[in-house]
């Protein structure tokens, strides 16, 4: 099937595992023919376990509980129930190894394997944890010898009264509808937890959370525990029930009994009682109300069970694979809360509400600046309607932020109060102070700057737009030298260039008559005017932009260093060619 | 010593005379993380004492909730209010005055950024970027609730989330469709144990709040008084049925001798016997029970969605017009025009 989809999940009744939690003996023989003989291979024995969590449960087994480990909270809708990581992990014992037939298919109830744990809730004073204890000082002998396990094998252990127990367990059926595998979609995060893989086992309980107590919720080990899980659940409610006391009178009631009775040896008969009376009474002796009147008062008067040295035949224990705490308190649901709640806009009229005009304003008793008193209008910042925004600009004071209601003559003192509330906020923030300072700061050597070279710009006539970020001494500086510079005429000739250029030797006419030169082209190059010595110009190749940013990109730029190569080869070509029949004068 | 080109006094009053004095997009007139994140959680609200949010603690009583418009220019004076620290002289008000807008319009994109610094997910100049790089028309109306319940302190993280249009039940809230109708959350805070405080962008016409998801759970219905425990009937993929919008209850049958024992098995068989001839209003039957998974889903919890939607303001039923007076008066600050509009009204009157 395919896997569910985020925020999907898909219900499994039970996963299988392939092989039972166990030793096994693998028994391997080989059938060998060679020519129509046959030749059987020796015989291999091997012996394998497969090994699970039996008597206790490690943390990261267990992939999440509800409600919440120390959790508080109305919890008194919910089933608690414990997700545990590994999908197969509640089927991996059998319940009882009698009901398990043969190939390992249980023998099972309503066409479902039977978990070999369950989820009991205890009220906190109903149970007593014991780690460490020996399996054969707390379980019966016969459930040990089932189990298969030496005695002394130590196990946590949660005990409680027999009663309670039988009265909480889940018969064969109900283990198993209590057991399923939830399968959701890995990438869930809100169902999925790290590193799963989708599969979780989910035991649930079954008993209503009542409000203001507190629980003690126990993954219990009922691997064999046939004499606590009933085969069916108790018969229905009919009103009146028969409590069947038999079971432990025979034990020890008897001589319970003949401890505090004046007739020992004699039973007495007890009759049926309502349920009420079973559903406070925890202590058994307690509920089973004798029809002697007067023993009967005595018991209760005078028996405390718990105090009683039978106490602990009373009690059974279970084993313990991992146990959490919660505690069930408020008063009511989520949903219930939700439903009650007092739904409407601020300012929502109520009897009991305070007096408010249509606007949302409340009237606030104050004292003016001259000590009068007067009533002003008061609105918060959370009103019933959608208002504009004020468009005037920042306030300066609180006074500027005070109003007027035309209407009545009194003063709307809410913006004045805004405004001295962050005035306060702020004041209360040091920081904030520094920043503040920072902020002008920085605006005012940047105005000063602005307002510099707007004075310098008017005073030396620039017309063009000054940049503010650059240096602005350095950009004057220039400006003012041009400026100065401006209207002086041509300046001197201090190289004597220009004399120079007006010699003989230098005229390439002359040139070219006195050396009897063919062309023109020969008396330039001969003067070496013009590029018609080297050539034409080096023309650079066009840059493809963002290749060639770094000097490391023009290191390694191969191609235009042998394009430039190339042009100085030509050139020298070049220059041989021409100065060919003068090169022995030049040198 | 040359003497200078300006003198102080004449520069001051070229700038008070000229107050465009840094242009507003300039690098210098930003304001410091600090200062922008500290004004940005000002607008909404975060710091300011509770008792000026709801003067009087009638308003907000026990088990309500109220739903709200956040009064912009209220929020506008406080950022004022706080700029005016360190204001000495005319430079500084010069300089206010100037840049009064650009912060006021800048306040509006980075009051965006207060739940993801809340949250601190990342550091101011990250969220800002993010922020700013979004390039969001600067918010106008910002609406929101207050709720004072027993729900707050039980359910801290209860989800929160308000929506444009009405979404029908039921919705997947990480659907496309549900996302794109949902208004950004600017804040959504516990101001004290058991008051809850929420702004959105825009005027929502849904919100809901929803039970915190603690994966998948599974319950009963318990009436208020804790007597009574039903099991809502639901279909094979977990839907409530519901006939005349109400769910079908079976009552849990208990164990006979412990109340507060569910009798499973009853209940599987009851829940089967329902199966068979319960049809809800939308033509779906309860789940058959086949076994474990089948009963699970029987017996599914899902977290509770309360819808808020439709409420109609109900603040006051006197005439419109007074508010409008009342609200021209605080904009208008020319006489004349004051003066006319209660004319216009016939204030006098009234």
């Amino acid at each position: 099937m395919a896997d569910p989809k985020v925020g999907e999940m898909l219900l499994h009744d039970y996963i299988m595992p392939p092989l039972y939690d166990g030793r096994y003996r693998l028994d391997v023989s080989t059938r060998v023919t060679v020519d129509g003989q046959p030749k059987p291979l020796e015989n291999k024995l091997a012996y394998f376990d497969v090994d699970g969590p039996r008597f206790t449960l490690a943390a990261p087994e267990v992939a999440g509980v509800f409600p919440p480990r120390n959790g508080h909270g109305p919890f008194d809708e919910a089933i608690p129930h414990i997700a545990l990581g590994r999908r197969t992990l509640p089927w991996e014992r059998p319940f009882s190894a009698a009901r398990a037939s043969v190939d390992g298919t249980p023998l099972n109830a309503g066409g479902m394997p039977i978990p070999w744990m369950a989820l009991l809730i205890f009220e906190e004073s109903e149970c007593t944890i014991d780690t460490k204890q020996k399996i054969s000082s707390r379980l019966p002998a016969d459930v040990v010898a089932r189990l298969g396990v030496p005695g002394d094998q130590l196990v946590d252990t949660v005990t409680a009264s027999r009663d309670l127990i039988v009265d909480l367990m889940p018969s064969y059926e109900e283990l198993a509808l209590l057991t399923h595998v939830r399968q959701v979609n890995v990438e869930d995060r809100e169902l999925a937890a790290g590193d799963s893989d989708g599969y979780f086992a989910v035991v649930m309980s079954n008993r209503i959370l009542q409000r203001n107590s507190k629980y003690r919720c126990c993954l219990v080990s009922v691997e064999e525990r046939t004499d606590l899980v009933p085969e069916h659940p108790p018969a229905p409610d009919d009103g009146v029930h028969i409590v069947d006391t038999v079971g432990f009178a025979n034990e020890m009631f008897i001589e319970t009994l003949a401890d505090y009775s004046s007739q020992p040896g004699t039973r007495p008969e007890f009759a049926s009682m309502s349920m009420a009376g079973m559903a406070i009474g925890s202590a058994p002796v307690q509920a089973a109300v004798a029809v002697d009147k007067g023993r009967a008062a005595k018991f209760e008067t005078s028996l405390d069970i718990s105090k009683s040295p039978y106490a602990a035949l009373f009690q059974k224990s279970l084993i313990l694979l991992t146990t959490w705490v919660f505690e069930c308190t408020g008063s009511a649901s989520f949903r219930a809360l939700m439903q009650g709640l007092d739904v409407g806009m601020i300012g929502k009229p109520s009897k009991d509400g305070p007096q408010m005009t249509d606007t949302g304003h409340l009237r606030v008793e104050s004292v003016n600046r001259l000590g009068a008193p007067e009533t002003v209008f008061y609105r918060g910042p959370l009103v019933p309607t959608p208002l504009s925004r004020d468009p005037n600009g920042p306030y300066h004071s609180a006074d500027q932020a005070r109003r007027v209601a035309p209407d009545v003559g009194a003063e709307d003192v809410s913006y004045a109060c805004a405004f001295e509330v962050g005035r306060l906020l702020a004041a209360a923030d040091a920081r904030l102070a520094q920043e503040l300072m920072r902020w002008r700061r920085g605006a005012y050597l940047r105005s000063a700057k602005v307002d510099s070279s707007m004075m310098m710009s008017k005073f030396l006539g620039i017309a063009e737009m000054v940049d503010n970020h650059l240096p602005l001494a350095t950009y004057f500086a220039t400006k003012t030298i041009g400026r100065m510079a401006k209207g002086c005429g041509p300046l001197a000739d201090p190289s004597e260039l220009v004399k120079l250029a007006g010699a003989p030797g230098f005229n390439m006419d002359l040139v070219r008559q006195a050396f009897a030169l063919e062309t023109m082209d020969h008396a330039q190059a001969l003067l070496g005017l013009g590029n018609s010595l080297l050539g034409s110009s080096v023309e650079a190749p066009p840059l493809a932009l963002g290749e060639i940013e770094t000097l490391d990109h023009v290191l390694r730029d191969v191609v235009g260093l042998q394009r430039l190569q190339d042009v100085r080869a030509k050139m020298l070509d070049n220059v041989k060619t021409q100065l060919g029949q003068f090169g022995r004068i030049v040198r | 010593m040359r003497a200078p080109l300006v003198t102080g006094s004449a520069t001051l009053k070229a700038r008070l005379n000229q107050p465009g004095q840094v242009d507003a997009t300039a690098a210098e007139a930003g304001m410091p993380p600090y200062m922008e994140s500290f004004l940005a959680h000002l607008r909404l609200l975060v710091g300011v004492p509770f008792e000026y949010l709801i003067p009087d603690p009638r308003l907000l009583p026990d088990e309500s909730i109220r739903f709200f418009y956040l009064d912009r220019s209220w929020t506008d004076r406080l950022v004022d209010g706080s700029v005016t620290v360190g204001k000495i002289g005319s430079r500084e008000q010069a300089h206010h005055h100037a840049h009064g807008d650009a912060v006021s319009r800048n306040l509006d994109v980075s009051e965006r950024m207060v739940r993801s610094l809340q949250r601190g997910r990342d550091d101011f100049a990250k969220v800002r970027e993010q922020v700013y790089a979004k390039h969001f028309v600067p918010t106008t109306l910002v609406t929101g609730f207050l709720m004072r319940s027993g729900a707050v302190s039980g359910w801290p993280h209860m989800d929160v989330r308000a929506y444009s249009e009405r979404l029908g039940e039921p919705f997947d809230v990480a659907s496309p469709s549900a996302v794109a109708k949902q208004l950004p959350l600017l804040r959504l805070e516990r101001l004290s144990p058991g008051v809850l405080f929420a702004l959105f962008i825009g005027v929502p016409a849904l919100v809901t709040l929803e039970e915190p998801h603690h994966g998948v759970q599974f319950g009963i219905d318990v009436s208020p008084n804790g007597s009574d425990a039903n099991v809502p009937l639901r279909s094979a993929t977990g839907q409530l049925l519901s006939k005349g919008a109400h769910a079908i209850n079976l009552p849990v049958p208990r164990r006979a001798r412990r109340r507060d024992v569910i009798d499973i098995n009853r209940l599987r068989d009851q829940l089967q016997a329902k199966a068979a001839v319960e049809v809800d209003d939308s033509g779906h039957r309860p789940i058959q029970q086949t076994g474990s998974a089948a009963f699970a889903i029987a017996v599914l919890y899902p977290p509770w969605r309360q819808r808020f939607e439709g409420t109609e303001d109900k603040a006051g039923d006197s005439p419109h017009i007074k508010f409008e007076v009342m609200e021209i008066s605080q904009r208008v600050r020319q006489a004349s025009l004051k003066l006319a509009v209660e004319t216009t009204y016939r204030i006098k009157e009234a």
